[in-house]
């Protein structure tokens, strides 16, 4: 019994921190720009590919591969937002449907150009041990993945809460009139803020892919993960996604090692409905991101 | 005076007659050579998934062979190819517009069962005015009952992989041999949760006209069977990606053997990466279906599949199952495909149904099914021939059966070492070449290959 509460307070850890990773962008961009960004999938695709391009086909090295991706992404985000978001920034359905085609596409490229057959695999172990805490063991990897996603969520609450452009996200995630009203140049904020949002689950593949697998459609399990925290802790604030991510974490730790480690995602869409009906802003809808 | 003028018109007219008809006969005008029909031939698979599209191309490449090689009886197969997206709808309507508008006489089908239960259904309604053949690599046993119980009616359908009772019972014996051999006592099953596995996870009785087939569930058969202890059963939903809960689960109870029945809806890569990590790492695994089954399985896990155990076909030095098995593999390498059991499977049945329209002498698909289900000399590049026969003396009546299959531990660098033991390989019938060079006694357990292989 002991151990199954180990592994339980163990994973909650694990999970929680997984689904804040995830989340995070997510938070971000519904939090900033007021958008349900169903392309939001895509942001793992391009990075964990983009890498395997880099440095496969073009032969640079794996850390400069790295980095090209991440610029790619960037160029991408931005291209989607002038070409699409800022387009139908005011016609919300217009703007799904639009959004969830382009992660379609990009989905099918990458499928096209790398279906699973070719073998991608990206070397970002950091650690191949596993690691025992109290009779419970995890990956050593996955101790890594949820460590640098509360750093990423430290480093942002930073740049929220403690710089002129954390300021202005606020602002505009308060009141996006008023913030145009003070002078806000909200087209350029939207698009720094997409870019800042598209990082975090970028890494979060990169150090995710030693323990699961990378094929074309990776991008929709993890954007589950990232919808069921952002949602539960009401769309677009961050102490709700650090709450919900870890009440998630919580429950698929729960009905994992102790009920049915079959119905751990069935387990978490059940809380969050529940969670909606009673509460069906989220946990914490406020005015601002944080 | 006119009947003697008559007389000599006659006389005349009968000499014209006689001596046109002593004349060299013209040689009659050649007539335009008439161009025989094509036989189509159509694939019905959804592109997207590398596997059903290694599927589709290995038909298409048994067709290429076949039309260099002459087609059959003089006729050019043709193949069509139409996109399933695997979804039942769509597939039905590709399967009647391969039928009905482009002729098709021979139709294979992607294994996903729920497909094929739809349109076994609707090929009943369309062989009266369309007879032709369909073929597919699912697992559920509905539609092959429903050929043994109303056989008039579905007679069209043959399933070239058994129903879940026979495939989820003989085929992982090898699996339970091998954990028996490497002393193994207590076993943990991770089973897929779909319908081609219901049999498997919950036990099934199944009424056919040749007897009633009874199954216990696999955690039921392994202990009585084999001595094994199951201490640890869990359900794997399709695209499942935390496995840890379980592997740690199987770990915390002792098992010393994990079996994996899975199918490509089981992400098999993702379980051998955090299989390799977790405290179940060095309990040997051994997997079923999936991507497993390729290859390049140990690159996409980074190499953390060393020591896993699979059904293994796919590399050129594969054991000779039959004359063309290497060759085969070979070839579809060479394409950029990877060989998994499916892939055998569709390439063999294309020659069978060339075989069978030429025992027949034409494309009478009434008598081209009476034929397959006669043919027992079939060769097969994955199986022996007693697995793969159809007809009557089968319990599983336009199935395959199922038997001991090759089982390959991938070991440092990624080589496949086939460790089914001989004895069984000798009783399900390969042939002795394939016996030799599988060998229990070089199975490695994943803690010392991890050991011996880095350094």
């Amino acid at each position: 019994m002991l151990d199954v509460l180990a592994y339980i307070f163990l994973y909650t850890f694990i999970f929680g921190c997984l689904f804040l990773g995830t989340a995070l962008g997510f938070t971000i961009i519904t939090g900033v720009l007021r958008i349900f960004h169903l392309g939001y999938g895509m942001t793992f695709l391009i990075v964990a590919y983009g890498t395997w391009a880099f440095w496969k086909d073009f032969g640079l090295d794996f850390l400069i591969s790295i980095l090209l991706s991440f610029l790619l992404l960037a160029a991408i985000t931005v291209i989607i937002y002038k070409l699409v978001i800022s387009k139908f920034l005011e016609e919300e359905d217009y703007l799904l449907a639009a959004l969830i085609s382009v992660f379609i596409i990009i989905e099918e490229l990458i499928s096209h150009i790398y279906p699973e057959i070719v073998g991608v695999y990206l070397p970002t172990s950091v650690t191949r041990e596993t690691i025992s805490v109290a009779g419970a063991s995890v990956p050593g990897q996955l101790v890594v993945v949820s460590l640098v996603s509360l750093l990423i969520t430290f480093i942002y609450l930073q740049l929220l809460t403690r710089t002129k452009t954390g300021l202005i996200m606020r602002a505009i995630s308060q009141n996006v009139f008023a913030s145009k009203l003070m002078g806000v140049n909200f087209d350029r904020m939207f698009m720094l803020a997409l870019v800042i949002a598209s990082i975090p689950p970028g890494i979060i593949i990169l150090l995710l892919s030693p323990v699961w697998a990378l094929n074309p459609f990776i991008g929709w399990p993890l954007f589950t993960y990232a919808i069921l925290a952002t949602v539960l802790g009401g769309l677009g604030n961050l102490k709700g996604t650090i709450t919900a991510s870890f009440i998630l974490g919580f429950v698929f730790a729960v009905t994992g090692f102790a009920i049915n480690p079959r119905m751990m995602l069935f387990a978490a869409l059940v809380i969050v409905i529940v969670v909606l009906v009673f509460k069906p802003r989220g946990l914490a809808r406020a005015e601002t991101i944080w | 005076m006119l009947e003697r003028r008559a007389t000599v018109v006659g006389l005349i007219i009968l000499l014209v007659f006689a001596l046109l008809g002593c004349a060299e006969q013209p040689a009659p005008a050649p007539k335009p050579e008439e161009k025989k029909e094509p036989i189509v031939i159509c694939a019905l698979f959804d592109p997207r998934i590398p596997v059903l599209k290694a599927d589709a191309e290995a038909i298409k490449t048994a067709v290429d062979e076949i039309n260099a090689a002459g087609g059959i009886l003089g006729r050019e197969v043709v193949f069509i190819h139409e996109d399933t997206q695997r979804k039942v709808d769509i597939a039905v309507s590709a399967y009647r517009s391969a039928v009905v508008e482009k002729n098709c006489k021979f139709v294979f089908l992607e294994g996903v069962s729920e497909e094929a239960l739809a349109i076994i259904d609707e090929g009943a309604k369309l062989y009266p005015n369309y007879p032709h053949i369909v073929i597919s690599s699912q697992a559920a046993v509905g539609t092959t009952l429903k050929v043994m119980q109303d056989y008039d009616k579905y007679k069209f359908y043959f399933r070239n992989l058994p129903p879940d009772p026979d495939l989820n019972y003989r085929v992982p014996k090898t699996h339970f041999e091998i954990a028996k051999a490497i002393g193994a006592k207590k076993v943990a099953l991770l089973l897929e949760e779909a319908a081609w596995t219901e049999c498997a996870r919950k036990g099934c009785e199944v009424d056919t006209p040749y007897g009633k087939v009874e199954m216990k569930a696999m955690k039921d058969w392994v202990p009585e069977e084999f001595g094994l202890e199951v201490v640890y059963v869990a359900n794997v939903a399709v695209g499942q990606k935390d496995f840890l809960p379980m592997l740690e689960e199987a770990a915390r109870r002792g098992a010393e053997y994990i079996f994996v029945l899975s199918s490509w809806y089981t992400d098999t890569i993702t379980m051998t990466k955090q299989w390799a990590e977790s405290g179940a790492k060095n309990i040997p695994v051994g997997y079923f279906g999936g991507p497993n089954q390729w290859g390049v399985f140990y690159n996409l896990t980074g190499g953390k599949a060393l020591g896993t155990m699979s059904i293994f076909y796919d590399t050129p030095n594969v054991p000779p199952v039959t004359a063309k098995t290497k060759e085969v593999v070979k070839k579809l390498n060479a394409m950029g495909l990877a060989v998994d059991m499916s892939v055998h499977y569709y390439y063999s049945e294309v020659y069978r149904i060339k075989e069978a329209i030429e025992r027949v002498g034409s494309l009478d698909i009434d008598k081209i099914i009476k034929t397959i289900e006669e043919m027992d000399d079939f060769e097969h590049t994955a199986l022996p021939s007693q697995y793969v026969y159809f007809g009557y003396k089968n319990p599983n009546f336009h199935s395959y059966t199922g038997g001991y299959v090759l089982i390959a531990q991938f070991q440092c660098d990624g080589k496949p070492v086939w460790i089914t033991p001989s004895e069984l390989l000798k009783e399900a019938g390969f042939s002795e070449e394939v016996q030799k060079v599988s060998d229990i006694s070089m199975y490695k357990s994943p803690e010392e290959l991890r050991r011996t292989c880095s350094s």
